[in-house]
């Protein structure tokens, strides 16, 4: 009962007129963020926190949240038309979708994707509603010897399924952990290796982290993608729908793709990208033609691209009701929580229901607003790929100085962002996971500080890390989880599936 | 330029160790306050330091098992083409230098004169256009936020943007 007046609740926020408008506006930006293909929505995010600030935090939150999940359907388009996935997550897309489009079907395509997200989308998002309250009771059992257990199993997540090398993303984890000790230690008042900065006593800010590693690093590589070679870009042609066959066919990828991606949106590391994967891994060993798919069957964009939505809606699982975001973009969502003055944690959904559901319902509105957008409105983000991409960059550049700069007014995070956006343009050409970067520095300083709080409840006694049965649960599950890469056949299968 | 990427795990790993040493030996510099909690400022990034030791002997461990099973295969190949190129050489310089010059010269006026070099040198002989976008793009942003939304963009010596 108790949660149906949240539900309730939830949508007197969600449908306040200037939320619905906040919503609006970040499921249109989620859209090109999606369509454009140097841009992905934690870029996105990270660009769009600094003009967010003054807003009420609801408002500023359910913007953010129509980015990232706006971002999954904008990014089938480019994957259809160009090849080019606008997001990781639509890589899949790009087998069948590309195909499609070369043999005159890309409305069709376009159609599916946009359907098939607004059904997964819908459906994940009655999930969603369905489990955060049971978990959210279970998290308030959780004390900060468990909430360390439980960063900790995310972050072994992260590290182990993100990448194809789990030592690169170890090491990742590593230098992001390290960055995040920069700054005041608040359990001690000792200013920790700022070397006399005082800028950066407050720590490095985890925006101007953000910006530089995923928005300046995105732009270098995609302006050597454009230097390197041309794109071909298919015009649409036909009509934007479905014939009665090809609904026949996708209806059952849609929904199959929908429980795959939510379940595996709530587990840790790899989200949208290895739910894609497993949903076309899926439709092609169920399908009575495996051999045609890659040559445009409608199953292979239908599953995958439900999936990449449930997933985007699944991360929300446990960010909402432990405090806990599993990827890059659920990372820079909670550390808008926390500029907002939101305390992340397990008790997040209990202290905040107003926001927590008012952002939950957003997402049923937000759906319909995506599909109205990504379907009949298609045509006008198309345009936008016709905006050459030697002009888009710089004008991503100056908005992200713009960005970096309104935080403080201080050059000197410009040229941390700037040293951030060389860090992460490295590591795309060394192959180390950027995600795992970004998530430890976001969890870093609670990851310290759920620690030292249960030793200082403890009298320094460690043995209250494995006083409970779900601190040792967790612990072992982390223990597992890390280890997966080490079980030779599974990780073969892994490397082939992404090879592929 | 493959060579590069098969010894990648070497060069991050020595890197790791260098910067492992340093950052601990930093920590123990840490001043510790007299009424500090148990664990103090100085044991989680001991703790860091190890684990980015761990993570660089996995990183050289993994270099060999892959030489080892490497040998006959194809090269590997990494995720985002090969090495660092002239573009990406270029558009940090400019970056840097639009940095250098923002606070002084003021957003407007930086901004345009950085849109002009970044545009000469991305959208190569289209003059006009590049032009059009260098001028309007920083008004149009300036009028946006700086006189509608409120935001401090720096003025620079001109005293205007």
């Amino acid at each position: 009962m108790e949660q149906l007046t949240h539900f309730i609740g939830g949508f007197a926020v969600a449908l306040e007129p200037i939320n619905l408008w906040y919503a609006f506006l970040g499921c249109v930006m989620g859209t090109i963020v999606g369509v454009l293909p140097g841009l992905g929505p934690a870029a996105g995010m990270a660009l769009l926190i600094p003009a967010t600030f003054g807003m009420e935090p609801a408002s500023a939150i359910i913007m953010l949240a129509g980015l990232y999940y706006g971002a999954q359907y904008g990014g089938s388009t480019t994957s259809i038309l160009i090849n080019t996935p606008g997001e990781a997550s639509s890589v899949m897309t790009t087998l069948d979708g590309f195909q499609m489009a070369k043999a005159g079907r890309a409305g069709a395509a376009l159609a599916v994707a946009a359907i098939g997200s607004f059904i997964a989308g819908t459906i994940s998002v009655i999930l969603l509603s369905l489990l955060a309250v049971p978990l959210s009771r279970f998290a308030l059992t959780i004390g900060p010897a468990e909430y360390f257990a439980l960063l900790l199993f995310s972050m072994a997540s992260v590290t182990s399924l993100t990448g194809s090398s789990l030592p690169k993303a170890a090491f990742a984890v590593a230098i992001g952990l390290i960055i995040a000790t920069v700054g005041i230690d608040l359990q001690s008042g000792t200013s920790r290796f700022t070397g006399s900065v005082p800028e950066l006593q407050d720590g490095v800010g985890f925006i101007v982290a953000a910006v530089g590693l995923f928005a300046v690093s995105e732009v270098f590589v995609t302006l050597e993608q454009m230097f390197a070679g041309k794109t071909e870009l298919i015009g649409l042609k036909g009509s934007l729908w479905l014939t009665r066959d090809e609904w026949r066919r996708a209806r059952m990828p849609i929904l199959r793709g929908s429980f795959i991606g939510f379940f595996k949106g709530i587990l840790p590391g790899g989200g949208a990208t290895i739910a894609t994967i497993l949903s076309y891994s899926l439709e092609k060993g169920l399908s009575k033609e495996p051999e045609k798919f890659g040559t445009g069957m409608i199953e292979g964009v239908a599953g995958p691209e439900a999936a990449n939505n449930a997933a985007a809606t699944g991360a929300f699982v446990p960010l909402l009701a432990l405090g806990l975001p599993g990827s890059a973009s659920t990372a820079i969502l909670l550390g808008a929580f926390m500029i907002y003055g939101v305390q992340p944690g397990p008790g997040l959904l209990a202290k905040n229901p107003e926001l927590v559901w008012g952002l939950i319902d957003s997402m049923y509105i937000g759906n319909v607003m995506l599909f109205i957008l990504n379907l009949p409105l298609i045509m006008l983000f198309v345009r936008i790929l016709y905006v050459p991409i030697g002009i888009m960059m710089p004008l991503i550049l100056v908005v992200a100085g713009i960005g970096v700069y309104s935080l403080n007014e201080s050059v000197l995070e410009l040229f941390l962002a700037l040293g951030f956006g060389v860090l992460g343009y490295l590591m795309r050409k060394l192959s180390i996971p950027i995600p795992p970067l970004v998530l430890s520095i976001v969890l870093g300083g609670l990851l310290e500080k759920s620690f030292r709080q249960s030793l200082t409840i403890s009298g320094g006694d460690l043995g209250i890390l494995v006083g409970s049965p779900i601190a040792v649960i967790l612990l072992l599950l982390s223990v597992f989880v890390f280890c997966i890469p080490f079980i030779p056949k599974r990780r073969r299968n892994t490397t082939e599936v992404v090879a592929k | 330029m493959p060579k590069l990427v098969e010894k990648s795990r070497l060069f991050i790993a020595a890197f790791g160790f260098v910067l492992a040493v340093v950052y601990a030996i930093a920590a123990s510099r840490l001043s510790v306050p007299a009424f500090s909690d148990p664990v103090g400022p100085r044991m989680f990034p001991y703790a860091l330091a190890i684990a980015l030791c761990v993570a660089s002997v996995l990183l050289i461990g993994e270099h060999f098992v892959l030489e080892r099973r490497r040998r006959g295969a194809a090269p590997e190949a990494a995720d985002e083409g090969d090495g660092v190129t002239r573009v990406a050489i270029v558009a940090l310089a400019l970056l840097t230098a639009y940095y250098v010059i923002f606070d002084f010269l003021g957003f407007l006026v930086s901004t345009a004169l950085f849109l002009i070099a970044f545009l000469s040198f991305s959208n190569r002989g289209q003059w006009k256009t590049n032009i059009i976008v260098a001028v309007l793009f920083p008004l149009g942003i300036y009028l946006l936020l700086d006189r509608l939304f409120g935001a401090r963009l720096p003025a620079g010596i001109f005293e205007f943007g």
